[in-house]
């Protein structure tokens, strides 16, 4: 069931984020990035461990993230424990992160509508400390890590379901900046 | 001697000869708490004195009757039943007249245009069947003047007065509501803090929606709002000045600030502050902007909201598993427990359910919540010795209850069903008269003024 | 109680020969009593005045609490000129725009009270704006019936020792008052409406009536009785009263208070006012004139302190 919904999940994410093109994040697809503040690693990285489509988004770009990593995990009602789904996802994310070190992230709490908006905060705050508390477990270096709580002011999904809802109860690995693309 | 026993012999023998008479008297006991009906007032239109303008003279006395009339507690007599016509403010009325409609209250005004450009409206309010006049303040009518454009403080304040005099209660007809204005669609929300009157005229917005702002709560002694805004991209507590409408960033707190609201003198904020996914109550006092932490616990504790002597302070934990209202001591020593022992919080909620969002009512016997039961949202008051819960609303989605200042009315806001938009609702603390509160946009988090000065 | 018969004449004569004094509401007739009460009693404030002749009010020069309302409460206008547009139902009002800030000194101070009262001697000056909210009502003399004061002098009387007697016939009529309710079972909230036509077991013809009368009473009362539910508990208080009424059930003079008093200060005054509406209100009675003796003079009190 969960991760039937978490496939679903990433197909929403993707869908609300193609209908959201005015999006602040939303990539400059084709333009390279200029290397900003990135003077560790000359050479292109070795290719991601998971990003082995040969026709997939350019390695170390968002894309790349959001298709082969995933940017999301997804908690159940009220909760604020990763089970082995999202530690797996968060895996991922960790070793992206390793591979790509001058990526700075945010992590944001979402909760779904069912609660008050100020518990909500403090809950979606809490998500965000695990996920960021995770990968730094796995070797991430904290700096790198901002976090944030949305409470239930950013939903994802706009039904008042219970799809919907699980949608909503989120943490929301966003990339800040040093992405190659 | 002689006479006074002859007194006592006649009072004595006159007592027995009318014993009959005395016994004659019927008494009558009428038991019971009474079952509520709302009190029939008539309130003509204000008698025009100086100058011609009948409008304004009409819409302040539309104002007073609405106020009135939205406490579920009056109920208006309609006009057309009316018999007497040729009322003045300086002649008593035919009683009789108003008798036969059965009106209990009538409330006589004239309107006056002053030189100055200024108005006035004087009043009385009688007493119909007592057949007198009802003193406010010991005087037996009042006199208002203003600028005409405040025409509508004028009638709030003549509705406060007659409100007052009639149910003993404090007044709040003439205060005001901040909320936040919501608009577009839900996956890209804009929130902007937004004032009206009590009565939802003179909308306005305070802030252009570019940060998404929440919480806004009114100080209880000032023109200043505390709210909390993710200006900057980061989520923190602000104060605003309504008068100057200047933006004040509040404290300089490590993590993410939220849940604020002022304590009853208005000298020092209570808010959330959230580090390391821990969120944790302080308070800061606004004089020497010095922050205390009242809590230290690995739970999730916010929403916290101060009695009106300032020594306790009622919020949101989930120390026990779930969220639930608790009360600290304000100093943070430990209380006795109306459950039992001795802690530093003693947890209040004891019933099936979630419960959040507590607010301590301005008169000290009650706490305002949200509960969460069985997929349904409801606002509610509890005693804060955790005694007498009782529900007042129930929805999809009831939330955020704040009380008017003289805490007889709750202004909550309300997501009628699934996919709704959020409105703005009040209800009487009887649970009597629950009524929507009109906005231009959808609206949620009211919060209300002290009452204006 | 003869005394209170006396008394009670004696008000009630004195209210008829007011009513009479006072009926053509014309002004020379005001004149002359608004002239012969600053004669009686001088330094009365013109207040005063019109509590005792109110039909007379247009003859006197009425104080009114004057109270100046200011601006102090601008709103600052948003800043940001983005401001998307809104449905104008309700427009922003401009005169926001146009005077942005409120005038420094002028408005802040002074507009609090501006109340003006004419006459400053007798009439306390009325209190601040801002002590309003308190429940504080003014000094509860100004309330209480004149009428009733005349009543008070319990203390020089020397025909003292008859309270005795009264207060045993007062007991007694207590007792007797009780008693049915102690046999009636339990019973919720609800006006007593049940007894109406029970008669007691082995009382008399009247006894009976009195019951009946008793129960047709409260029933009328009760559906005049607005309740007292929105008041503290504390503030719920018991309203005895005492009516004399005419034949065709009408009341004949005012209503008297019995216990309080007087109209007490802060919210139980309340629980006062409605009390009296509701008898006041209810009348004409309709009760059996046959039986008027029974009924002419009535001990009515509204308790909301008994289930």
């Amino acid at each position: 069931m969960k991760s039937y919904l978490k496939i679903s999940a990433a197909a929403a994410v993707l869908i609300a984020l193609g209908a959201c093109a005015s999006q602040p994040e939303a990539p400059p697809p084709v333009e390279p990035a200029p290397p900003v503040e990135q003077p560790a690693p000359p050479p292109p990285p070795p290719p991601p461990p998971v990003a082995e489509q040969p026709t997939g988004p350019v390695p170390g770009s968002l894309d790349d993230f959001r298709v082969n990593v995933g940017e999301r995990v997804y908690f159940d009602l009220n909760e604020y424990r990763l089970d082995s789904d999202d530690q797996e996802i968060l895996k991922l994310q960790a070793a992206w992160l390793q591979s790509y070190p001058a990526v700075r992230i945010m992590v944001a709490g979402n909760c779904d509508e069912r609660g008050t908006r100020e518990y909500n905060l403090a809950l979606g705050e809490r998500r965000a400390s695990v996920v960021k508390d995770y990968l730094v477990s796995l070797g991430v270096d904290p700096s790198r890590i901002d976090t944030i709580s949305y409470g239930k002011e950013r939903p994802i999904a706009a039904g008042s379901d219970e799809n919907a809802w699980a949608l909503n109860r989120n943490g929301f690995t966003q990339i800040v900046s040093g992405t190659t693309s | 001697m002689t006479r006074l026993l002859l007194a006592l012999v006649m009072a004595f023998t006159a007592a027995i000869g009318l014993a009959p008479t005395a016994s004659a008297e019927l008494k009558v006991l009428v038991e019971g708490s009474g079952n509520f009906q709302p009190t029939p007032l008539a309130i003509p239109d204000f008698e025009v004195r100086g100058g011609t303008n009948t409008d304004l003279a009409r819409q302040i006395a539309d104002v007073v009757r609405n106020d009135l009339e939205s406490t579920g507690l009056f109920e208006m007599q309609n006009p057309a039943s009316f018999i007497q016509k040729d009322l003045s403010i300086d002649v008593q009325p035919r009683f009789a007249d108003w008798k036969i409609i059965k009106t209990d209250g009538l409330v006589v005004g004239a309107f006056e245009e002053l030189p100055d450009g200024k108005i006035a409206v004087s009043f009385r309010l009688w007493d119909v069947y007592a057949g007198e006049v009802m003193r406010i303040n010991g005087q037996p009518g009042r006199r208002l003047t203003t600028t005409p454009d405040n025409w509508r403080r004028i009638a709030h304040k003549i509705a406060d007065s007659i409100y007052t005099r009639l149910t003993g209660e404090d007044p709040y007809f003439d205060s005001r509501i901040v909320y936040i204005a919501e608009t577009g669609p839900k996956l890209n929300r804009v929130k902007r803090l937004a004032i009206m009157d009590s009565d939802g005229a003179n909308q306005q917005y305070l802030t252009p929606g570019t940060n998404t702002v929440l919480t806004p709560r009114f100080s209880p002694s000032a023109q200043e709002i505390t709210y909390m805004s993710y200006e900057g991209g980061r989520p923190r507590v602000y104060l605003f000045n309504i008068e100057t409408g200047r933006q004040e960033l509040l404290g300089n707190f490590p993590g993410m600030t939220f849940a604020p609201r002022f304590s009853r003198d208005g000298e020092s904020v209570l808010l959330t502050q959230a580090e390391h996914g821990n969120s944790d109550l302080y308070i800061m006092n606004l004089q020497t902007r010095q922050s205390r932490r009242l809590t230290d616990h690995p739970a999730i504790d916010t929403s916290p909201s101060m009695s009106p002597d300032g020594r306790s302070i009622v919020f949101t934990s989930d120390r026990g598993g779930s969220p639930q209202l608790y009360i600290m001591n304000t100093d943070g020593s430990p209380r006795t427990c109306p459950s039992g022992g001795r802690d530093v919080a003693c947890r209040i909620t004891f019933n099936k359910g979630q419960y959040s969002t507590p607010v301590w009512s301005p008169r000290g016997d009650l706490v305002a919540f949200t509960k969460q039961l069985g997929g349904k949202f409801y606002i509610g008051v509890i005693g804060t010795d955790g005694t007498g819960e009782r529900l007042l609303t129930e929805a999809y989605l009831d939330e955020g209850p704040d009380w008017s200042p003289n805490g007889r009315v709750i202004v909550y806001f309300r997501e009628s069903r699934p996919g709704a938009g959020p409105q703005l609702w009040s209800v009487d603390l009887s649970g009597r008269n629950e009524r929507r509160l009109q906005t231009q946009t959808e609206a949620s988090d009211p919060a209300w003024s002290p009452l204006l000065e | 109680m003869l005394r209170g018969l006396t008394v009670s004449t004696i008000v009630h004569a004195s209210v008829l020969a007011m009513a009479v004094l006072s009926w053509p509401h014309q002004k020379s007739d005001c004149d002359k009593m608004i002239e012969r009460l600053k004669k009686e009693e001088p330094g009365l404030a013109p207040v005063d005045i019109l509590m005792r002749i109110p039909q007379c009010a247009s003859a006197i020069d009425v104080p009114i609490d004057f109270v100046e309302i200011g601006l102090v409460t601008d709103i600052a206008p948003v800043q940001k000129p983005e401001e998307p547009e809104e449905k104008e139902e309700e427009a922003v009002p401009e005169e926001v725009e146009a005077q942005p800030e409120p005038p420094p000194e002028e408005e802040s101070a002074p507009e609090e009270e501006e109340v003006v009262v004419p006459d400053e001697e007798a009439e306390p000056p009325p209190p601040e704006k801002k002590e309003e909210p308190k429940k504080e009502e003014p000094p509860p003399k100004k309330e209480e019936p004149k009428l009733i004061e005349k009543q008070k002098p319990k203390a020089t009387d020397d025909l003292d020792f008859l309270n005795e007697f009264e207060d045993i016939l007062k007991d007694k009529a207590q007792d007797e008052r009780r008693k049915p309710r102690e046999e009636a079972p339990p019973q919720i909230n609800k006006p007593v409406l049940r007894d109406a036509q029970e008669t007691r077991p082995g009382a008399g013809e009247r006894r009976g009536n009195t019951v009946s009368l008793q129960a047709a009473m409260r029933r009328q009362i009760y559906t005049c009785w607005r309740g007292v539910s929105d008041l503290p508990k504390e503030d719920q208080i018991d309203v005895e009263m005492r009516i004399t009424l005419n034949p065709d059930g009408t009341l004949k003079g005012n209503v008297e208070l019995v216990n309080p008093r007087s109209r007490p200060i802060g919210r139980s005054g309340i629980a006062v006012d409605v009390a009296l509406r509701a008898v006041r209100k209810c009348a004409p009675y309709q009760l059996p004139e046959d039986d008027y003796d029974l009924w002419k003079d009535i001990n009515v009190t509204i308790s909301p302190t008994q289930p």
